[in-house]
Parts: C-alpha cells; structure tokens; sequence
C-alpha cells in the first residue's frame, strides 16, 4: 500500500461527455427499475385514502367541468368547442410543468437513493418522467369522457398523439437532466421553476383563446409552451397540422437536448456531492 | 473474475454553502499539529474549495479478502467504502468494481422513511435489478432474520435504530451480492442480535467474495480480516494484520494493567 507523505491537490477529473450518454443510455434499459419507483412513489402518495389514485382522475374532472362552467360563456367559442379546447390545453400544460417542476428537485428527492445504490443518475429523471405520464394517462380518462360529451373533435387528430408524447417524453427528460443538475447545486432554482410556471399558465392560451392582433397574440407566438400545445391540440379541435408550431419544438428539442447534455456531462461526477 | 482495483484515488468534497471565512477557519484547524478530525481543506484561487476526504488510495481486492478500515471518526472509512462501492465518483484518480455490490452504509441513507420494511424490502430488490418473484423468495429470509416479525407491515419511520439495523442488514446479506460493504454494522444492534449477526458473519465470509467493514472498534476488525487499513485524515495505510492483532493485545493488557493498579490503590487507601 504505497501512500506518501506529500499532500497536494489531486488533479480534478472532467466530466465527459461519453460518460454521460453512457449513463443514459444504461439508465434507459434500466426501465423495469425506474417504472417501479415511480410506481411505488405514486401509490404512496395516495395510501390510506378511500379510492387512491383515482384521485387523480377525480381531481381532474372537478377541475375541468368548474373551468369549462365559467370561462366557458365568456369566450365567445360554443362551449363545446371550448370543452375540448382547454381540456386538451391544461392536459398538455400539466403535462410540461409537471416536467419543469418535477425536474428541479430530481436528484435532490432521490438523495436517499443516490448515497446508498450504484446507479446511473438518469434513472431518477426516468422515473420522474414515467411518474408524470402515469398521470397523465390517469387524466386522460375523464379528458376523453369530456371529449366524448362535446362531441367536437377530429379522429385524425389521435394519430398525432404517439409522434407528440414522444416529443413530450424527450423533453421531459432533457428537462429533468438539465434542471435537475442545476436545482441541485442551486437551490434558488426550485422555488423559481414553481413561480414560473405559475406565472406561465395564464401567459400560454390555456384558458383563453388567442385573439388575431394584440399582446395576448403575441404572447401565444413568443411562448413556446403555446407551441408544445398546438401540435396536439390543433390536429384534434381543427383537423390541421401546425407547421410553424412543429418547427419551434423540434428547435426547441433539439436545443433543449444539446443543453442538457452538456450540463449533465460538466456536473454528473459532483451531483452527489451537493445533494 | 469479481475485483476492486483502485489506483490512487482521491475524493474532494466540494465546499457548498459554507461561506469563505469558516472555510479559511477550518483550514486553520485541520492544519493545527495533532488533529485528526476530517481531511485537509483545498484552496482554489485561495478560496476554500474543497475538503480533501480521501487521499490518494491504492487497493486491490481481489476473492477471499476481507478487508477492514480501522481509523477514528472523520478519517475517511465511509468515504473510501464508498468510493469503493461506486458511489462516489472519484474526484481524481482510477477505480474499477467488478461484481454486484450490495452496501449497508448508515441506518438514514437506502431507506424510504415512509414506506413499511416490507416495501423497502421490495424497492431494495428492485433498486438491485431483481425480479419481483425473487425478491418474494427473499422477504421471508429477511424478515425471519430480522425478526422484526409484524413490525415489517409499519412504516420504517416507527422503527427504532437498532430495527433498522436488523433491517438493513438482513436485506444487504441477502442479496448474495459479490462484494459486501458494511459501515459501522452493528453497533446499535442488541447482543442477542449482535451474536446472530457475527454467526451470519461468518456465512457470509464464506460465501461472499469481497467483504469490506469499516469500524472504529478494532476488536471486530482484528478477528476476521486478512487485510487491515487504517485511515487517518483521508491517508490510508495498510497494516499487517498479525502486527495488528498483537499491538492491540498489548495495548488492551496495559488497559487492563492500569485498571488493576487503580483498583489496588482504592482498595489500598
């Protein structure tokens, strides 16, 4: 055991970036795991109550029919129309700030896990994407019974709900890799990404129908959370494709995943240590 | 072949929200002459950085050792246990662990407060990448060994530590991991327990390839291991085991002679 007496800083190790795919990729095929955790994260948030999960759907439906009762006759759509149009919008929107909020704190909330198992990282992020569309999907119901009722939609439209999860999958994940890095070194970040969020429900056309001219019109432009919606909803409530809209995503994706590599190959060694 | 190799392996854990004058203090202290309590401070552009837990480590394990790391508190045990676990990445140097880890580093750490033992039990599986039929062959094993009977339908929240010892250790010597890691195992345990964890010790030893302790209580370690280390602020230092043995013989025949003497001069007086 040759130790010698000189201390020096040892030299730092860089993060590389082949280590980090490699942590995703062999994160990934670990999906028996991370959908497990999920799972078992789920039911727990929903022990010792009546009807568990279904709380989800429940909540949802409440939600929805309330939203629909009073913002419906303002709008100057037929409540049908508005019916699916904000169904489908909030569905989307929880969909992308469940990600957001979920990601900044993904490797902080799995602290007990991280110190104690030889895992990839990127498991917890797919955990916390697989938890988001369980709730999804659990939403989805009462969204396709308040479809079903309104009677306003293209079948069309469903064959772009498997390219857009997908798009939505992807995100998810790059988002979580991204904020979950920087949250854990800076903490500031997970009350911030709540606040946003917040603040980004009533800027992105959820609730409201974006006019042709004015601020609201330009808000819908310039948020790129409006693009995310529309390449789903609009196939569904107007049977056409918003090719503008896909353009954005696939730019913002793609930029969305060039950070989120970087980030998670400069820090991924150093996570751990500011758990 | 199930191994560790680890060639000089340091692990700085980075100063995060301490602010520069405490680090600057702190360097002061861990510098003054006879310190032994937590590793060298790091300046970068004469900013405290880092602390220095683990310096420069050399160790090949290899089937057939096992391994103790004896050194006072904040020497770096858990650190270089860990590292040799693959759960710290080291800061510089190289590490290599063939063969499926199974650790029981602290009784707070590897656990869901919330859930029951038995769903702990289950996530642990889970966590190990085995199937959930084999973790249901598992959980009478763990349970029966525990024997926390009943206790394992309540949340391991209720538990007091001593429970969550058994717990966990009944689950990390289950898993029929390749290399075993045990942090301070038993020292809240009860001596009934104790005495039932030293005898499953020794299936363990039996069929475990690697086993790695870390204790500040020689007496566990000297009994078993072939291999001896002893930290001392992160520097790690390999003692012969026999050596070993005998030096603590002695110190404890003094300890006994002095008390002999004290008791003498009170019956005396």
């Amino acid at each position: 055991m040759p130790t010698s007496t000189v201390t020096e800083t040892p030299q730092m190790k860089r993060g590389s970036l082949q280590e980090a795919i490699q942590d995703i990729f062999s994160g990934l095929t670990k999906w028996r795991m991370w959908s497990a955790l999920a799972w078992h994260y789920l039911r727990q948030r929903y022990k010792r109550t009546w009807i568990g999960m279904s709380w989800i759907g429940v909540s949802f439906a409440l939600f929805m029919i309330a939203k629909i009762f009073v913002f419906g006759a303002m709008m100057g759509e037929s409540i049908s129309y508005y019916a699916v149009y904000l169904t489908m919008g909030y569905l989307i929107f929880r969909l992308i700030s469940n990600a957001v909020t979920g990601s900044s704190g993904v490797f902080v909330s799995s602290r007990t896990w991280i110190s104690s198992e030889s895992l990839p990282l990127s498991i917890y992020v797919f955990q916390m994407m697989m938890n988001n569309f369980i709730i999804f999907f659990i939403t989805l119901v009462p969204a396709i019974g308040i479809f079903a009722w309104s009677g306003h939609y293209y079948l069309s439209g469903l064959l772009w709900f498997l390219p857009c999860l997908l798009v939505y999958a992807v995100c998810t994940v790059c988002i979580g890799l991204l904020l979950g890095v920087i949250s854990a070194r800076y903490r500031d970040v997970m009350h911030f990404s709540a606040t946003i969020m917040q603040v980004a429900y009533f800027l992105t056309p959820v609730l409201w129908i974006p006019p042709e001219t004015g601020p609201r019109a330009v808000a819908a432009v310039v948020n790129p959370f409006s693009h995310y919606i529309a390449i789903l909803r609009e196939p569904l409530l107007d049977g056409t494709v918003p090719y503008f809209s896909w353009l954005v995503v696939l730019g913002c994706t793609c930029t969305l995943l060039l950070l989120s590599l970087v980030f998670f190959a400069v820090s991924r060694r150093k996570i751990i240590f500011w758990l | 072949m199930v191994s560790i190799v680890a060639q000089n392996v340091s692990v700085v854990f980075p100063m995060v929200g301490s602010d520069v004058r405490h680090g600057m203090k702190l360097k002061k202290q861990t510098e003054r002459r006879g310190t032994q309590l937590g590793g060298k401070i790091i300046l970068e552009d004469n900013r405290p950085a880092g602390i220095l837990a683990l310096d420069r480590l050399n160790l090949v394990a290899k089937p057939g050792d096992r391994i103790g790391l004896f050194g006072p508190n904040g020497s770096g045990k858990s650190t270089a246990l860990r590292v040799l676990g693959g759960i710290y990445p080291p800061t510089a140097g190289h590490i290599e662990v063939n063969g499926k880890v199974s650790a029981m580093f602290s009784l707070n750490l590897g656990v869901n407060q919330e859930a029951t033992g038995l769903e702990n039990i289950e996530l642990k599986g889970i966590l190990h990448g085995l199937r959930r039929e084999e973790i249901r062959e598992l959980v009478p094993e763990i349970v029966d060994f525990s024997e926390l009977g009943d206790y394992i339908h309540l949340p391991v929240k209720t538990y007091s530590s001593g429970m969550k010892m058994r717990l966990l250790f009944s689950i990390a010597s289950a898993f029929r991991p390749d290399i075993l890691l045990l942090d301070e195992w038993v020292s809240t345990g009860d001596k009934r327990f104790r005495r039932k964890v030293a005898q499953r010790m020794e299936t363990i030893l039996d069929q475990t390839p690697i086993v790695i302790v870390a204790s500040h209580d020689h007496r566990r370690i000297s009994s078993w291991a072939n291999k001896i280390i002893q930290m001392k602020r992160g520097h790690a230092q390999m003692l012969d085991p026999v050596a070993f043995s005998e030096w603590q013989a002695w110190k404890e025949w003094k300890r006994g002679k002095k008390n002999r003497k004290k008791k003498k001069a009170l019956q005396d007086s």
